[in-house]
C-alpha cells in the first residue's frame, strides 16, 4: 500500500512540474487557466469535494443502506 | 432505400426465421444500414402530402448522416455482443430501437421523427421487460410512461405549430412560441435533463446485459440530435447542461449497482452535449457532435465489459465483487479503454471530443459552464476511471465471492474489441471523426501542450486523492433516492386521493351483483313480496354516500374547462 502511495505520488509531482513548465495556456479564457498547472487544484481538491460532498453530506439524507 | 429499411425490415421478417440465420440477420442489417448511410448523398426523398401536410421520410445532411452512422456501427456492436441471447422477442426490440432511432435522425419532419420516436419507446420499454424480474417489470412500467407522456408533449407541440399554419418540417424550432416549449420539454425528458432524469437510472440497470448496451445507445442521443437541430444556440441549455454533468457525477459517487453508476454518467455526459447546444457556436456544436459519436461508442463499451461481469456473475453490486482481475484481465483491459476514454485521457477518443465542447464554452465565455464541466470531468474519472475497476476488479473479493468467473464468451470479447479499436483510432486520429462533423472546415488541434497537461494533471492528482479515500469511497449495499421523490410522492396523494383502485371497483361491482341476484330470487319465488324485500335491502340513507364530495364535482368541472381551453387554444 505504501508503495502505491509512493508511486502515485511521484507521478502527481513530475506531472505537476511538466504542467507548470509546459503546460501553460498561451490564451486563457477564464481567469483560473492562467494559473500554472491548474489542473493539479481541479484533480486533487475536486475529487476532495465531490467525494466529502457525495458521501458526507448526499448520503446520510437520500441513501437507503 | 431509405437506411433504417434494411433494420425495421429485418425485425419484422426476424420471427420467421431460425436463431442462427436471426443472429446472422440481427448483426448484419445494421451493417447493410451503414452502408446505406455512408454512401447516401445530400439532400430529402420519399416526400409525400399527408393531412394536407408534406411528410418526408429521408433527410439525409451532414447532421443527420453522422449521428446514422454512429447509430448503424453502434447497433452492429451491440448485436454481436448480444449473439448469446435466443429470445426473438429480445431480437425484434433491438432492431426496432434501431430503426426507430436512425428513423429519427434521418426524419425530415416532426410528425415521422414523432412516429419513429414512439416505436424506440416501446422497443426500448420490451428490452428492459424481457429481463423479467419483478424490478425489471415494475422499472419498465415506470419507464414506458415516462416515455409516453414525453411522446404526448412531443405531439402536443406538433399539434400546436399545426394549428399555428407553421407547418412541421424540422428544422429550427427555438422560435417558434408554446409549441416549441412543449417540444423542447420532451426532448429535456428524453435527453434525461434533471429533475426529469430518474427514469434512466431506474430503468438501463434493469436491462438485459445486451439490452442495457442498446438503451446507453439511442434514446439520450436521438434526443441529442434533436436538440441540435431544433435549438442549437438556446441560452437555458447551458445552465441545464453544465448542471446535469455535475448532478450525475455525484450520483455516481454514491452508486454501488455498476450499471446505475454508469447510467448517471450518461446523464452527465449528455450535460456536456446540451451545454454544447446551448453555446451554439460552431466549435461547440461540432464538439456536441463529436462527443455524442465518442459517447456511445465508449460508452457502449463500458457497458459491454460490466454486463459481461454481470453475465459471468451474475452480480450488479460492486460491494459483492472484487478481485476479478485474477479471472477477468481481458475484460478488465477493455474496460479501461473505455474509462480512459470517457475520463478525456489523451489519446482516448473522449479526449478530442470533450475538449471541443469545453473550448467552445470558454472561447464564448461561459466562465461557470467551463468550471463545472471541468469538474464533471474530475467526477467522471473518479468515479468510471478509478472507482469501479478498483473494487470491481482490484480490490480484494467480497466474502462471499465463490470465484467462479471467467472471460465472457468470444462475440462479446470481439465487440469489446472493436469498439475499443474505434476508441483508440479516434483518440489517436481524431482527423477521421473532425471529417465527418457538420460544421466545416474543423481548425481545432486537440493535442496543444496545456490540453494534454490539464487532463494528466487532473487524472494524476485524482487517482492519488482517490487512493486516499478509498476507504471513504467503499460502496455499500442500498438504493439512493433520487428527485423523482418530488413527483412521486405526490403523485401517490394524488392517486389515494383521486382514483378508485381495480380492487375496491371489482368488489362494489360483486356486491351489487350478488344484492341483484338475491333480490332477483326472491321476487322469483314470491312476487308479492317484492316491495318488502326492496324495502328490506335498501340501505339506510347516509349523507355522506348519497352527496359525493365536493372535490370530484370541481374536478370534473375543471377537467372540462382545461379541454375547453385547450381546444380552443388549439383552434386559433
Amino acid at each position: 500500500m505504501k508503495d502505491v502511495s509512493r508511486i502515485l505520488w511521484t507521478v502527481a509531482a513530475i506531472v505537476v512540474v511538466g504542467g507548470a513548465i509546459f503546460g501553460r495556456n498561451p490564451h486563457p479564457h477564464v481567469w483560473w487557466e492562467a494559473i500554472p498547472a491548474y489542473g493539479a487544484i481541479f484533480g486533487y481538491a475536486g475529487t476532495y469535494a465531490l467525494a466529502l460532498f457525495a458521501k458526507k453530506l448526499l448520503a446520510p439524507r437520500i441513501r437507503r443502506e | 432505400m431509405p437506411p433504417f429499411v434494411p433494420i425495421l425490415g429485418a425485425a419484422i421478417a426476424l420471427p420467421l426465421l431460425p436463431l442462427n440465420l436471426r443472429r446472422l440477420v440481427c448483426v448484419g442489417a445494421p451493417l447493410l444500414a451503414l452502408g446505406l448511410v455512408v454512401n447516401a448523398g445530400d439532400g430529402s426523398a420519399y416526400t409525400r402530402e399527408f393531412l394536407g401536410q408534406s411528410i418526408t421520410l429521408l433527410r439525409v445532411d451532414p447532421l443527420s448522416r453522422i449521428f446514422a452512422m454512429v447509430f448503424a456501427l453502434a447497433a452492429t456492436a451491440a448485436n454481436l455482443y448480444g449473439w448469446h441471447r435466443t429470445r426473438t422477442a429480445e431480437q425484434v426490440a433491438a432492431l426496432l430501437y434501431a430503426g426507430g432511432g436512425m428513423a429519427v435522425v434521418l426524419a425530415g419532419d416532426l410528425l415521422t421523427a414523432l412516429v419513429a420516436w414512439e416505436v424506440m419507446a416501446v422497443a426500448s420499454a420490451v428490452l428492459v421487460f424481457d429481463r423479467r424480474s419483478a424490478r425489471a417489470v415494475a422499472a419498465g412500467q415506470r419507464y414506458l410512461l415516462v416515455h409516453l407522456a414525453a411522446g404526448s408533449l412531443f405531439l402536443l407541440g406538433v399539434v400546436g405549430l399545426l394549428s399555428g399554419g407553421q407547418g412541421i418540417e424540422f428544422g429550427a424550432l427555438a422560435d417558434l412560441g408554446w409549441p416549441a416549449w412543449a417540444i423542447l420539454a420532451s426532448l429535456c425528458i428524453n435527453a434525461a435533463v434533471p429533475p426529469l432524469h430518474a427514469w434512466l437510472p431506474d430503468a438501463y440497470p434493469e436491462s438485459t446485459v445486451s439490452g442495457s448496451v442498446f438503451l446507453s445507445t439511442f434514446t439520450t442521443k436521438a434526443a441529442v440530435y434533436c436538440l441540435a437541430r431544433g435549438f442549437a444556440g438556446s441560452d437555458v441549455l447551458i445552465p441545464l447542461g453544465a448542471v446535469m454533468a455535475v448532478y450525475g457525477v455525484v450520483f455516481a459517487t454514491l452508486e454501488d449497482n455498476m450499471r446505475r453508476l454508469l447510467s448517471y454518467h450518461i446523464v452527465s455526459q449528455v450535460g456536456y452535449m446540451v451545454c454544447g447546444i446551448g453555446v451554439g457556436s460552431a466549435l461547440a456544436l461540432n464538439g456536441t457532435v463529436a462527443h455524442a459519436v465518442c459517447h456511445i461508442l465508449y460508452k457502449a463499451l463500458l457497458f459491454m465489459a460490466v454486463g459481461a461481469v454481470v453475465y459471468r456473475s451474475q452480480r450488479e453490486r460492486l460491494s459483492e465483487l472484487g478481485g476479478l482481475y485474477r479471472s477477468m484481465p481481458l475484460t478488465l483491459g477493455l474496460y479501461m479503454v473505455g474509462a480512459l476514454s470517457i475520463s478525456g485521457a489523451p489519446l482516448f477518443n473522449g479526449f478530442v471530443s470533450k475538449s471541443l465542447v469545453v473550448s467552445g464554452a470558454a472561447l464564448e465565455h461561459h466562465g461557470a459552464a467551463v468550471f463545472l464541466l471541468t469538474l464533471a470531468s474530475v467526477g467522471t474519472f473518479l468515479s468510471v476511471g478509478l472507482k469501479l475497476p478498483y473494487f470491481a476488479w482490484a480490490a480484494q473479493a467480497a466474502e462471499n465471492d465463490t470465484g467462479e468467473t471467467s472471460e465472457p464468451p468470444p462475440h462479446m470479447l470481439m465487440a469489446m474489441g472493436l469498439l475499443a479499436a474505434l476508441c483508440v483510432f479516434i483518440g489517436v486520429r481524431p482527423g477521421a471523426l473532425y471529417a465527418w462533423l457538420p460544421w466545416q472546415p474543423v481548425s481545432y488541434d486537440a493535442f496543444t501542450s496545456y490540453h494534454v497537461f490539464e487532463m494528466l494533471l487532473i487524472m494524476a492528482t485524482g487517482a492519488l486523492a482517490f487512493w486516499q479515500l478509498r476507504g471513504l469511497l467503499t460502496p455499500h449495499r442500498g438504493e439512493t433516492l433520487d428527485l423523482d421523490q418530488l413527483y412521486r410522492r405526490p403523485s401517490n396523494w394524488l392517486a389515494d386521493r383521486f382514483s378508485v383502485s381495480l380492487d375496491e371497483l371489482a368488489d362494489r361491482l360483486a356486491a351489487r351483483f350478488a344484492r341483484l341476484r338475491d333480490a332477483t330470487v326472491r321476487w322469483v319465488r314470491d312476487p308479492t313480496r317484492l316491495p318488502d324485500a326492496a324495502e328490506a335491502e335498501r340501505p339506510a340513507f347516509d349523507e355522506n354516500r348519497a352527496r359525493p364530495p365536493v372535490a370530484t364535482p370541481i374536478t370534473w368541472i375543471l377537467t372540462t374547462i382545461t379541454i375547453l381551453v385547450a381546444l380552443l387554444l388549439l383552434d386559433r
